[in-house]
């Protein structure tokens, strides 16, 4: 029964690393950046929510479109201010920028907001509910069943709207999209806007489970990354299936190992992948990986 | 003595032939002219004798002995040495690095005669990045001649190079075939490939269509 | 007291020089971007105490310290010969994290994040270290040597030869160079030094836990590599210097320190952000990580 309990932990955790993993994957696969801020944009978007909704007062689903908005607004920014002028460097160069973003967006928060822990104040300790013989608390359910719709949502943005099909293009062969008239730094801000919504989302969300800090975003986006690895980089389904993967396998983990390796086990897999299966689970294009 | 020889290589890249059942033969002192239009294979060739590409299938001798098993820079050591199309020299190091990072354990006089045999050595302390085309190819022909190969591969060492600078590239390239050093030369240029060469191979689609 | 003050930043401005300048040989002039480099400060830092608190004298904890983060960076190379640029960035990323992972869990060994308290002033045959002029003296006799040893292994073939590999890996190997083997000893020496800096900082500060091993720390030797050029063990320690006085006046304008902390944090991350896009080459280096190109070849 433990261990049923930890797999139902392990899908809540998995639906909220899949919003994160979403954005990372979709602007890797069009840049070939590892976006490391891109946990601090699900923070900003958390505090944003903490602002409207316990700041002014007003519910907490008002906190949570402004946090969308919010974290598209950042996302365009960080894109204009950190990425774009280093776009035609060594890669490495937009990870640095982007460990940079990353520690700038914390310790601003930090700075406006404390470094010490902030809730929604949703009230008292929820009690759980049974369902199915589980216990699971309603936001838990709330929780689940968002990033569903909004996994929909993606699928429905790639695959139905214009601009998906020109993030897909731009992402398949840049030059070529451009010589069809594309105007590809366009479709980059466009990506880079649904990606960090779609993140803030998800750091409301993983607010909403347990807390605010500073530092909120940091693991949650590396796990994410470890997600898109697993599933393959540059697949949205496998994105969402390689943050399943890692949110399942660190709970039923710590079933066999003490609790504080919780976290360790996403890194340990994330190394296990990228040393004997870097295409991951569902990729097909080598990346970055020597051949 | 044959010093390179080559029985059935074949390599694909996705479902593309780059090269089909490729086998020749070459002596040792003698120059083989490689021909063929774009995509014909010859730099696939090239890369599969150096391992820069693995072959599908096929083997590689070098003086009797197999290499194709061989990683890279175990090849490099036997006495290979190459001359690339694009991108051979180290940009951001100066002259002279590129020049002792061939050499293993030269002392710097050796790499300036050399230097000054390729016509570089008041260039020494700038950096590679900074010479014209034909001089970066010259600098390469300073590595190959540093490390006294004996097989030299050529890709298109005169392409995009001054009028002068092909001059001096033939003449080091005659020097390296009084030395006795085998080569194998890919060039476009007929008139060129009838002065330098004791052989040619002419590939299209990954096969050998011409021998003379 | 301003002595003593001016000391402290000297012994920090040592240990700092030796890590930014053993990052440098991996990132600078291999170009492999690591980010688990604190990690090997902080084995270094736990073999140290671990063994001299178990009785050993000072040097052999000292000369362990490098010892076993070299063998970590022996570990560290396996990714490093199979991945290439971001991916093995973020590998060593994930080994760092793994460390600490392991300091805060094993508690019998490290009592986990209380850390370890009490670590004693170094003594080597007979001589104490205890005071900051000695200290400072020790901190810096290694950190010389570091540097000397670095700049001769540099000047050498090796030093040539990592240049090369850093600016186009195929062309080094078709020069004879075997790239994997340059990879994995510049990871080994790089884990060294940082080992023995570990070393020098647990036995200065007497106490160390597993949050002071982390992700920002090696931001911070990044950005003194960074600051002082890419591939320039001089402009390593010109970024050690630089940036270990650069937060000092926010001490003295009377700000509370749950702003200085963050006000700090965000001028490191804002001059990152302006020297890789103003001035990346820094203050004395050469062109990061091989140059302006698009993709890992």
């Amino acid at each position: 029964m433990v261990l049923e309990q930890l797999a139902v932990n392990g899908i809540i955790a998995g639906s909220e690393y899949a919003l994160l993993a979403i954005g990372l994957t979709l602007i890797y696969g069009i840049l070939r950046l590892i976006h490391f801020a891109h946990g601090e944009v699900a923070m900003v978007g958390a505090y944003s929510a903490f602002v409207v909704s316990v700041v002014f007062g007003l519910p907490l689903i008002a906190g949570f479109f402004v946090a969308i908005a919010a974290g598209a607004l950042l996302g365009i920014a960080v894109n204009r201010i950190a990425f774009r002028p280093v776009r035609k460097q060594h890669i490495l160069i937009g990870l640095i920028t982007a460990i940079a973003v990353s520690i700038l967006l914390q310790n601003a928060i930090a700075l406006f907001f404390g470094n010490d822990i902030k809730t929604y104040n949703l009230g008292a300790v929820e009690k759980g509910i049974e369902v199915f013989g589980f216990i699971i608390t309603k936001t838990q359910i709330v929780i689940v069943f968002t990033a569903v719709a909004l996994m929909l949502l993606t699928w429905a943005f790639i695959k139905k709207t214009k601009i998906g099909q020109q993030v897909r293009a731009v992402a398949d062969n840049r030059e070529l999209a451009e010589s069809i008239g594309i105007d590809s730094e366009k479709v980059i801000a466009c990506t880079f806007a649904f990606g960090s919504a779609l993140a803030a989302a998800g750091g409301v969300l993983i607010a909403a489970e347990t807390n605010l800090a500073p530092m909120m975003g940091l693991m949650p986006n590396i796990k994410a990354f470890a997600a898109i690895i697993v599933g393959g980089i540059g697949s949205i389904p496998g994105a969402i299936f390689g943050s399943y993967f890692i949110g399942l396998a660190e709970n039923i983990g710590i079933w066999f190992l003490p609790s504080g390796y919780k976290d360790a086990i996403a890194f340990f897999i994330l190394v296990i992948f990228l040393l004997f299966m870097p295409t991951g689970i569902f990729g097909k294009k080598k990346e970055g990986i020597e051949q | 003595m044959i010093a390179i020889e080559l029985k059935g290589i074949s390599k694909k890249f996705g479902g593309v032939t780059a090269l089909d059942n490729v086998s020749f033969k070459l002596e040792k002192g003698k120059t083989l002219g490689l021909v063929g239009g774009n995509g014909s294979g010859k730099t696939t060739l090239l890369n599969s004798i150096t391992k820069m590409v693995a072959p599908d299938r096929g083997e590689v001798y070098f003086k009797g002995k197999r290499i194709d098993k061989l990683p890279a820079y175990r090849i490099a050591r036997l006495g290979i040495g190459r001359i690339f199309q694009t991108g051979g020299v180290f940009k951001n190091m100066t002259v002279l690095e590129n020049l002792l990072v061939a050499s293993d354990g030269k002392r710097e006089n050796e790499a300036e005669r050399i230097l000054k045999e390729v016509a570089l050595l008041e260039k020494k302390g700038k950096k590679a990045a900074t010479l014209s085309g034909g001089q970066q190819r010259l600098l390469e022909f300073g590595r190959v001649m540093v490390r006294n190969d004996e097989l030299i591969l050529l890709d298109e060492p005169f392409a995009g190079v001054s009028a002068e600078n092909s001059r001096k590239i033939e003449s080091v390239i005659k020097k390296l075939q009084e030395e006795g050093k085998t080569i194998i030369l890919i060039e476009h240029d007929s008139a060129r490939i009838k002065r330098l060469c004791n052989q040619i191979i002419e590939l299209e689609k990954g096969s050998i269509i011409r021998r003379e | 007291m301003i002595e003593a003050y001016i000391l402290h930043l000297l012994i920090f401005i040592c240990i700092y020089a030796i890590l930014s300048m053993s990052l440098n040989l991996i990132t600078g002039y291999a170009g492999m971007l690591n980010l688990g480099h604190a990690a090997f400060f902080g084995i270094g830092a736990y073999a140290s105490v671990l063994i001299v608190m178990a009785g050993f004298p000072f040097w052999l904890g000292f000369i362990a310290a490098g010892a076993i983060a070299a063998f970590f960076g022996l570990l560290l190379s396996v990714p490093a010969l199979r991945l290439r640029g971001d991916f093995l960035a973020i590998a060593t990323l994930a080994f760092g994290e793994i460390i600490r992972s392991i300091l805060v869990n094993w508690t019998e060994f490290t009592r986990g994040p209380l850390g370890i308290p009490g670590i004693p002033k170094p003594e080597i045959f007979g001589i104490a270290f205890d005071s900051l002029w000695m200290y400072f003296i020790l901190a810096f006799i290694i950190a010389a040597v570091a540097y000397f040893v670095l700049r001769h292994l540099l000047n050498s073939n090796f030093g040539i030869a990592l240049k090369a590999i850093r600016e186009n890996e195929s062309v080094a190997a078709s020069l004879g160079k075997n790239v994997n083997l340059l990879k994995m000893q510049a990871f080994v020496v790089g884990a060294f030094f940082a080992g023995l800096a570990g070393s020098l900082f647990a036995h200065y500060i007497t106490f160390i836990d597993p949050g002071t091993f982390v992700l920002g720390e090696t931001i911070l030797m990044l950005l003194m590599v960074a600051l002082g050029g890419m591939g320039s063990l001089e402009g390593s320690i010109l970024g050690a210097i630089i940036l270990i006085l650069l937060p000092e006046p926010l001490r003295f304008i009377g700000l509370p320190s749950a702003v200085v902390g963050p006000l700090r944090q965000i001028i490191y991350a804002a001059i990152l952000i302006v020297l890789v896009i103003k001035k990346p080459r820094g203050l004395l280096g050469t062109q990061w990580f091989g140059g302006i190109v698009s993709d890992s070849n």
